[in-house]
């Protein structure tokens, strides 16, 4: 039976799914859920390394951030089904990330149920976060920490519009500004309170 | 080179508006192209902007020209932003070819900032994978608000129980079996079921009923209002003295009814007393001149100082007599002190229907009659 039905919002089509996801990230889980059976049970068939359930579920987490990067990135063009995408990512994950050796999969599943279907071209991998131990980083991620335990729209604010790259104009209808200009002034503020922020973390330490 | 014409045409347009003389034809897309080339060189050569304002012919381009600084470094930091955000400019290179210090700090710290907020908010996404489905699925039926509030009142109950656990755990309570082999050494506590604790909750209530912390005991409330002796002093004494001007004695000597005049003195001594609160020897003296069969006045003296000095049983027998008597002119301050005397004997019920008949009549023992009522326990 496919897993597909056994969630709730089984209906959505993979397209609808995507388009979903740019609009409300939510909407991931709903791929996080339908797809995970599936994605678990491939790489445990196709790693000759017995890995844990935990590490395997670290390494499909990791899968659905780069679909959803790649989502909200705007470059993301869905050729096969995201089934078949998230397992070839899983897939790479486990030969370069991990260096897990893969089996020769003929033997061990049914390359032609679709479940367990992936794409050797699919070679993307988390991009790793960069300077992590600069003295800049640590005292940004610090600043942010308060500015967000301060609370306010700041710390959210940001965070949409770094990360999940949300425009001006949805970023004032999601907090409430009267247009894009003042949703544009508000994060220059916020950026520069941040700054400040920092800057002392940096002065402190 | 558009993202940043666009930058400056954002940043300076408005200024340039505020102004009176602006002429708007003059701001064609040449203008606005020459002021990013010229804004581009600011730090290394203003001058070049400066005559572009002045090209304008505004009434006051100093306004302007004097904020120059603060546009500028707006403008860099606009431009670094797009350039991070990948969004590619002509612009972005001919800043970084100059090394403009300013710009490469603003590069900086934006690179720096997208990669913090990527690395919180991907740490935050793998946690709440499952719950952003469930979010997505969430449905508030009336099933689901009265299940959610059968859970809080489940939830808070279970933390009253708790705090009952804790404190039952600190009385250990001794095994009930008697296991003769085994000599018991520890205490244990016992573990409580839901019909344990329905069991507690039940005796806290019931211990509670019975405890019943806001009302007084009888001996409190009848000690409390017996000694209240505002109302004592309420008496009107005058309505006692019943005359009876004897035919035999000189001068009209005035004697109490049915008594002598040595009675009549001991009565008197016994009154005055009474006043002074020395309601013993006033009760003794009034013994002495047998009020229950000579005058229904004094008896009721005689039974107030009983109830006074704890002689409840014949007080209360003195009282009941009064009680029967018609048109007793101190019929509400026997039952007043008759409730009294109930209250000490515990006849509850013979007390209340006293007390609320002293309410309903609107007299001077009304308001006390009602607080009595108030204060009496239920049972």
């Amino acid at each position: 039976m496919s897993k597909k039905a056994l969630t709730k919002l089984g209906h959505l089509t993979d397209e609808e799914l995507v388009k979903l996801i740019q609009q409300n990230q939510d909407y991931l889980g709903e791929v996080y859920k339908r797809c995970k059976a599936y994605c678990i049970q491939f790489m445990r068939q196709i790693s000759s390394n017995k890995m844990s359930d935990y590490d395997l579920g670290d390494i499909y987490q990791d899968a659905i951030l780069i679909l959803y990067e790649k989502i909200i990135g705007g470059n993301f063009i869905l050729t096969a089904s995201l089934q078949t995408y998230l397992n070839s990512v899983c897939r790479y994950q486990l030969l370069n990330k991990n260096k897990i050796e893969i089996k020769s999969i003929a033997n061990e599943i049914d390359i032609d149920d679709e479940h367990f279907k992936f794409n050797l071209s699919i070679t993307e991998t988390l991009e790793p976060i960069a300077d992590e131990k600069e003295s800049q980083f640590i005292a940004l991620e610090k600043a942010l920490e308060v500015m967000k335990e301060a609370g306010g729209k700041c710390y959210d604010l940001l965070i949409q519009f770094w990360y999940h790259k949300k425009s001006m104009n949805v970023l004032a209808s999601e907090f409430d500004y009267s247009n894009d200009k003042t949703a544009k002034k508000q994060k220059s503020k916020c950026q520069e309170k941040l700054r400040i922020l920092a800057f002392n973390e940096m002065k402190n330490n | 080179m558009k993202i940043a014409i666009s930058i400056v045409k954002n940043i300076l347009q408005p200024q340039f508006k505020k102004d009176n003389k602006l002429e708007i034809q003059k701001l064609t897309d040449v203008f606005w192209k020459n002021l990013n080339s010229c804004f581009l060189d600011f730090e290394s050569d203003p001058k070049p902007l400066y005559a572009l304002i002045y090209s304008l012919e505004l009434e006051d381009p100093e306004k302007v020209i004097s904020k120059l600084p603060e546009y500028y470094a707006t403008f860099l930091k606009e431009l670094a932003e797009s350039y991070v955000l990948g969004i590619p400019s002509y612009t972005h290179n001919y800043l970084i070819q100059k090394q403009n210090k300013t710009f490469l700090e603003y590069i900086r710290f934006f690179k720096t900032l997208q990669q913090v907020v990527k690395k919180i908010e991907r740490k935050r996404m793998k946690e709440n994978l499952q719950a952003s489905y469930d979010r997505l699925i969430f449905e508030l039926s009336e099933t689901n608000i009265a299940n959610a509030s059968k859970k809080k009142g489940r939830e808070d109950l279970k933390s009253k129980m708790k705090n009952w656990d804790e404190q039952l755990e600190e009385i250990p309570v001794v095994s009930m079996v008697n296991n003769k082999r085994e000599k018991i050494e520890k205490s244990k506590v016992i573990s409580l079921s839901w019909m344990k604790y329905a069991s507690i909750a039940a005796i806290f209530i019931i211990g509670f009923m019975i405890w019943q912390p806001n009302k007084l005991s009888n001996d409190k409330l009848f000690s409390q209002y017996n000694s209240d002796e505002s109302i004592i002093k309420s008496i009107d004494y005058q309505k006692m003295i019943t005359i009876s001007e004897s035919s035999n004695t000189r001068g009209g000597e005035i004697l109490f009814q049915n008594y002598s005049k040595s009675e009549t003195e001991a009565a008197i001594t016994a009154i005055e007393l009474f006043k002074n609160e020395n309601f013993e020897k006033s009760r003794q003296i009034l013994i002495n001149i047998n009020p229950r069969e000579k005058n229904n006045q004094l008896l009721l003296l005689l039974a107030i100082a009983q109830l006074k000095t704890n002689h409840v049983e014949q007080a209360v027998s003195n009282l009941e007599y009064l009680n029967t008597i018609s048109n007793y002119e101190f019929a509400d301050e026997v039952k007043f002190r008759l409730a009294l005397g109930y209250i000490n004997q515990n006849k509850k019920r013979n007390a209340k229907s006293l007390l609320v008949y002293l309410v309903r009549k609107s007299n001077k023992y009304s308001n006390t009659a009602q607080e009595i009522l108030d204060n009496m326990r239920w049972f």
